[in-house]
């Protein structure tokens, strides 16, 4: 199963150092405490585990991650093909 | 010159042609030949049908030019309303307006032909329209159907970009006809957005523009430049459909899609990694590696890229992305080491040491400050004199349990173990250093403080390593070490409570070496012999360690669990027979059977309920008495123990007698069992009691019942004593 990368989870930027983990798994959890929101606690657990745990990785370290893409597209974007109607000839018609 | 006559060919052949729908060929056979026995009319129709079929057929096809060619062909024949109509209707397809509006006049001419009037007018109308002539007559418009009236004013506003005054005449024309309603709906479709399923009847035109599948559509100039613009913006849709499943993380997609979807560089990269972790999780490792290659200086910026590196590496033989290796996670540790913690570290050495790059990642080890590393792996395997240094720092990593250790320990283990397999090729000399070595590494362990528990496994895994290697060399010449490793090992069995049942096979032989006072490893157990091929075979089934031992590692086992078992009869403990569910497995019943009668000699020492401790122990052995390769070892077993301990054995027989049920006595092996109790009194001059009475009438009973040929000998000798002592039969 490809996860949530646990820095992203942690909402870790680029520039951090290792001490910071910490603090941002603090910060995560208050924002959702277990009661509020179990499956994000439980995620934010892990991912500080991840970071943290030394058994915890070696036992994980095969999990696959995927980074978050600031990007949107149109899935369904619409092209006025109607347009090529007036184009070729063509009826609705059986003659 | 007399004019050459035509050849002749057969009606029936010309029909059978025409039946297969075979038209071209019908046409050319007229053309060559004089058909025999074909009136002009039959003639005439054959013609007819042919062209206009061929017509119909290359205008589905989208050749219209060449369905033209057969109405033409056709109207030189016949020159009839029905095939200008078709005529007319082709003309628009090829966009030939100027062509069908004057051919449209001449068919609205004709008042008597009603039907092609009203065709012709809508097909004239149209192609006016199309032709750029948008006044429209309202007097021939009225001539038409309501449901064309409207489609023509809608087209009109189509063409006038009157995009909802469009809709609103299509909307309202309804057409009887179901294809045709299906076709106003694509078309309204068209201009909505609106998903529709596309039914097969719809026309090519209408298909192609909503699904970009182009079959029959006719071959005009115009289609053709179309064409390449809708493919174009189809291409675009299923583009971003790619991406969009690459975002939702669903489908990995065509790296050229990344590359031209995406501005931004970061975005690009971002969309590359997520493209190869999606490779991944469908086992894509080949493809997943070639693209982490390629990308692999930008990828190493994203702090995750080292366990999806090695995650891929793991899965896959491949040596050629081995020369990136160190450099890929030399630049990686640059780059994020102040963000990872050690062991994040330590894992990516340990991965690069089994990629065999064992200099470059002890010199990342030190460069890092990863002390284990550089103690386990370059300091450990060189020691030569004991040095409080090397205590101090093995105590310290075995204090604190870490996956590394334990990891650096199992290759402590395996280098050990692979040495073994070597020795045979060590000089003295190197023989000498190696076990000083060796003698040096079991002090390390000896002198350990409290090692964490959870390095128990892999501390008996070193014991066992030890005890493997030391049994390569002669009892007598290395006797203090046997001794040593027998101490230590006793040592780690107290410290971690193991019992000795489960300890390894080499250990085990280790403890029977010592007793015996000399090595019970087999010689020659990996030495070369080519040319033997038994050899060779024995080799590759070392597996079964208990072959490389010259010892019965089952007895040692049962010996074992006895011993215990003794000591939990003589302490009194509540179960004491507990532990005999150890043997449970063993298929040696000779040896179980001894067991037993030994561990109940003891508990009639101890005078305690026989019966109780017999129950307990044949079901803590899984004995079942009365299966057949069991209850034939119990006569030997009991025969062979009576010689220590008649009573015992005659007791657990008589137990054994009158605990199958009567109606399953009647049979040669119960028989055998009563003959065996009978023997063991004779054989040891036991008082012939009502006991002995009551199993011989038994016998005599059964046998004179079932009459079973092989105990005949021995039913005349028991009837024989019984007619003498006057014995009553039952």
């Amino acid at each position: 199963m490809i996860k949530r990368t646990p820095y992203e989870i942690l909402g870790l930027e680029r520039d951090f150092e290792f001490k910071d983990i910490k603090k941002a798994y603090r910060k995560a959890i208050r924002a959702n405490p277990p009661e509020q929101n179990p499956k994000e606690f439980a995620m934010i657990s892990d991912a500080y585990d991840m970071l943290t745990n030394e058994e915890y990785f070696f036992k994980n370290s095969h999990d696959l991650y995927a980074l978050s893409v600031d990007l949107t597209v149109d899935k369904n974007e619409k092209i006025d093909n109607y347009k090529y109607l007036k184009n070729i000839f063509e009826v609705p018609f059986t003659i | 010159m007399a004019k050459r006559k035509k050849k002749k060919f057969q009606k029936k052949q010309l029909i059978l042609l025409f039946e297969n729908e075979n038209y071209q060929k019908v046409i050319s056979k007229i053309k060559q030949f004089e058909i025999e026995g074909l009136s002009e009319d039959e003639l005439d129709t054959i013609v007819s049908i042919s062209y206009i079929n061929l017509a119909k057929l290359n205008f589905k096809q989208g050749d219209v030019t060449k369905a033209i060619r057969y109405i033409d062909s056709l109207l030189q024949r016949k020159d009839e309303a029905e095939y200008r109509l078709i005529k007319l209707k082709y003309l628009c397809y090829i966009e030939h307006f100027e062509e069908a509006i004057l051919l449209g006049e001449v068919l609205i001419a004709l008042k008597k032909e009603k039907k092609i009037q009203k065709d012709a007018i809508f097909l004239y109308l149209m192609a006016k329209l199309y032709g750029g002539h948008y006044e429209l007559d309202s007097k021939l418009l009225k001539a038409i159907p309501l449901s064309k009236q409207r489609y023509i004013l809608g087209f009109k506003a189509l063409l006038a970009d009157e995009k909802s005054k469009a809709l609103e005449y299509f909307r309202q024309c309804n057409p009887k006809a179901k294809v045709e309603k299906e076709n106003i709906t694509a078309v309204i479709a068209m201009m909505e957005h609106q998903e529709i399923d596309v039914s097969f009847d719809i026309k090519p035109l209408y298909r192609f523009l909503l699904t970009g599948e182009a079959s029959g559509i006719s071959n005009s100039k115009n289609f053709r430049v179309i064409k390449k613009e809708l493919k174009e913006n189809f291409s675009k849709i299923e583009e971003n459909i790619d991406i969009q499943n690459l975002l939702e993380l669903k489908a990995s997609i065509p790296m050229e899609v990344i590359l031209k979807n995406t501005k931004d560089k970061e975005q690009e990269e971002r969309l590359i990694y997520n493209n190869i972790v999606l490779l991944v999780d469908k086992h894509k490792y080949r493809e997943a590696l070639k693209i982490f290659l390629k990308y692999s200086n930008s990828l190493v910026k994203f702090i995750e890229s080292a366990l999806l590196f090695m995650e891929i590496k793991n899965q896959i033989e491949e040596r050629k992305s081995d020369s990136i290796l160190i450099s890929f996670f030399s630049t990686y540790l640059k780059l994020h080491r102040k963000k990872i913690a050690p062991y994040q570290i330590d894992y990516i050495i340990l991965f690069l040491i089994q990629q065999n790059e064992m200099k470059k990642s002890v010199e990342l080890a030190q460069e890092y400050g990863r002390e284990n590393f550089v103690f386990f792996l370059k300091e450990l395997p060189l020691i030569s004199e004991f040095n409080p240094y090397y205590q101090i720092t093995f105590n310290k990593a075995l204090k604190r349990y870490s996956t590394l250790t334990d990891i650096l320990l199992k290759f402590m283990i395996s280098n050990i173990e692979s040495t073994d397999e070597e020795l045979y090729d060590l000089s003295p000399q190197e023989e000498k250093i190696f076990l000083h070595r060796l003698s040096m590494l079991m002090l390390l362990v000896q002198n350990l403080k409290n090692p964490h528990r959870k390095y128990k496994k892999s501390l008996f895994k070193l014991f066992k390593a030890f005890a493997l290697v030391i049994q390569s060399f002669s009892y007598h010449e290395q006797e203090s070490l046997y001794l040593k490793l027998s101490l230590l090992i006793e040592k780690y069995i107290e410290y971690f409570k193991v019992d000795r049942f489960d300890l390894a096979i080499d250990i085990k032989a280790l403890f029977v070496s010592i007793s015996k006072k000399e090595s019970v490893k087999k010689d020659d157990i990996y030495k070369d012999n080519d040319d033997d091929y038994f050899d060779l075979t024995r080799k590759f089934f070392l597996e079964e360690e208990d072959d490389i031992y010259d010892f019965d590692i089952k007895e040692y086992n049962l010996s074992l669990v006895k011993q215990k078992c003794l000591r939990a009869l003589e302490s009194g403990e509540e179960n004491p027979f507990v532990v005999l569910h150890k043997l449970s497995g063993f298929k040696y019943y000779k040896f179980k059977f001894s067991t037993l009668l030994e561990l109940l000699t003891e508990v009639l020492r101890q005078k305690e309920n026989h019966l109780y401790a017999i129950q307990q122990m044949l079901l803590h052995l899984e004995i079942d008495l009365y299966d057949s390769p069991q209850r034939d070892a119990l006569v030997s077993a009991i025969s062979k123990y009576a010689k220590t301990d008649i009573e015992t054995a005659k007791l657990l027989l008589k137990y054994a007698l009158d605990n199958v049920a009567s109606r399953s006595r009647e049979y040669v092996w119960y028989l055998k069992w009563i003959d065996g109790y009978l023997t063991l009194i004779n054989q040891y001059g036991l008082e012939k009691n009502s006991n002995y009475r009551y199993y011989s009438d038994l016998f005599v009973t059964i046998q004179e019942k079932k009459r079973f040929k092989s105990l005949n000998a021995k039913y005349k000798k028991i009837k024989k004593w019984k007619e003498k002592e006057g014995g009553v039969l039952l």
